[in-house]
């Protein structure tokens, strides 16, 4: 097993690494298919301002 | 390869004078040598009796320097070994060429060493493994468990010969047959009606400078794929596949405890009924709905649930998530949209009363909901909004996984991308070429 795994170092330690950053990418709440948010000058910068109750 | 002999007196030491230009050549085997090729004027002689000249080498285009130099020590698989001859060998009937070198062990008796395009095997025969007897036919052979096929057969020559042997080379008319298990490979001999097996395995040329204490760049580079190579994925597959393995469980138990460490996913749920504008009258809109405020715990995805009773119609529902403070604004449109009926004896269906939407990297803030629905009846029914805190986006874990599994599987094809050009060297290749 660790022989096996030795073999592999280069692709565990870059696994390791996406794993991290898949991790990350999660805690911000990341959708990798994207999401349904079709406000696209909000994407660009720029916010439209609302009223608040 | 000849035959192997007892080598009781090796350390004894000795020498012999080349009869065509007289040049002292060192023998290591003293008891057991009798046939010698002179590195200078590449003279091949027997020394029964007295010196014969047998055959004098001329080489047009290789060259009679052999990589490991004769007399130098090294050790292969813990066996100790000292180089005493250097051979270059031809197919018989085409121009292929490779290199050879035999080896003497004080114990073992003789190893060789061959050496083709770059691609070493350590060649060994019964009196390494005395068990080396192979079942099998003409196309392939089982040793130790392992399928041998059958990747090449030959009649090898002998075009350049320095150092010493204990037989004649020049005598030898063999008929050679390679059966391949990479990296291992099965070497029939048969001369007359005497046959052998020797077993070869793969070694690579950093092997071989670390057996023999030479630097690599010295030894000849590496071209092509050799027989019975195995391929850097191949050696790694195993490793790839548990690591692989090993990361989807880790991201499992990620989303597992993601989903069941945090608080309680529902942070907003109200119905409300559509009042139709009284401004518009006529037209499909309602008056602008905003809801309560609810605070996000981000950054977070949610999950936007909407639910309506429509019956053979439609609620078209634009959809607002505002954050109070920066006017921050994410918005998305759904139909809600629910028809059925019965015709030609069958009872028919289409759509739903319900539909939901994402909104990912939501950050931590206090929202609010503003919606704006539309449709084409006067009083449609109530609508349901949730919004779920998703804790664990479990679309990125298929994802992930589906990736990750995309490794060890495209590493497979590579791997038998790599076996099929191995067996384009080969008239008996098992995959059908085109």
């Amino acid at each position: 097993m660790i022989e096996d795994l030795k073999k592999a170092k280069y692709y565990l330690v870059a696994l390791a690494l996406a794993l991290g950053g898949y991790v990350w990418v999660n805690q911000q709440g990341i959708r990798f298919l994207g999401d349904d948010n079709e406000s696209k000058e909000q994407r660009s910068g720029y916010t439209r301002s609302y009223y608040h109750k | 390869m000849g035959s192997l002999l007892r080598h009781n007196y090796l350390g004894s030491s000795g020498t012999v004078n080349c009869p065509e230009c007289s040049s002292t050549i060192k023998v290591l085997d003293y008891q057991n040598s009798i046939c010698f090729g002179c590195p200078i004027c590449h003279t091949f002689f027997k020394t029964e009796r007295t010196s014969q000249k047998l055959r004098t080498f001329k080489l047009t285009n290789d060259s009679p320097v052999p990589a490991i130099p004769i007399g130098t020590k090294g050790e292969i698989n813990g066996y100790t070994f000292v180089v005493a001859a250097f051979m270059i060998k031809k197919e018989s009937g085409n121009e292929y060429r490779w290199r050879e070198y035999l080896l003497i062990n004080q114990e073992k008796g003789y190893a060789f060493l061959s050496e083709y395009d770059g691609h070493w095997n350590f060649i060994v025969g019964k009196n390494f493994l005395v068990d080396l007897k192979p079942k099998g036919n003409m196309y392939q052979a089982r040793y130790n468990g392992l399928p041998f096929k059958l990747f090449n057969k030959y009649t090898p020559q002998v075009i350049y010969a320095s150092g010493e042997f204990d037989w004649n080379i020049l005598e030898e008319k063999i008929a050679c047959r390679e059966f391949i298990s990479p990296p291992f490979m099965l070497v029939h001999e048969k001369q007359d009606s005497i046959s052998d097996w020797y077993m070869a395995t793969y070694k690579s040329s950093d092997e071989i400078a670390e057996a023999f204490s030479l630097k690599n760049k010295l030894l000849p580079a590496k071209i092509g794929i050799g027989a019975n190579e195995v391929s850097s994925m191949e050696k790694q597959q195993n490793g790839v596949i548990k690591i692989t393995l090993i990361a989807i469980l880790f991201l499992f138990l990620y989303h597992v405890f993601s989903a069941y460490s945090n608080e309680s996913a529902v942070i907003f749920d109200q119905r409300f009924t559509p009042e139709r504008d009284s401004s518009s009258w006529g037209s499909t809109n309602f008056k602008t709905i905003t809801t309560s405020s609810f605070k996000v715990n981000g950054p977070t995805m949610l999950d936007v649930y909407l639910n309506s009773e429509v019956d053979n119609n439609w609620l078209e529902v634009p959809v607002t998530l505002v954050e109070e403070k920066t006017g921050k604004f994410y918005e998305f449109t759904k139909a809600i949209e629910y028809y059925h009926g019965y015709e030609d004896g069958e009872s028919w269906s289409e759509g739903s009363k319900s539909t939901d939407a994402t909104l990912s990297r939501i950050p931590t803030g206090t929202y609010h909901l503003t919606i704006e629905p539309s449709s084409d009846i006067l009083f449609p029914n109530s609508i349901r909004v949730t919004v779920n805190k998703s804790n664990s986006i479990w679309s990125n874990f298929f994802l992930a996984s589906l990736l990750l599994i995309a490794i060890p599987v495209l590493q497979f094809f590579r791997i038998n991308h790599f076996d099929k050009k191995r067996w384009m060297n080969s008239d008996y290749s098992p995959y059908r070429i085109e």
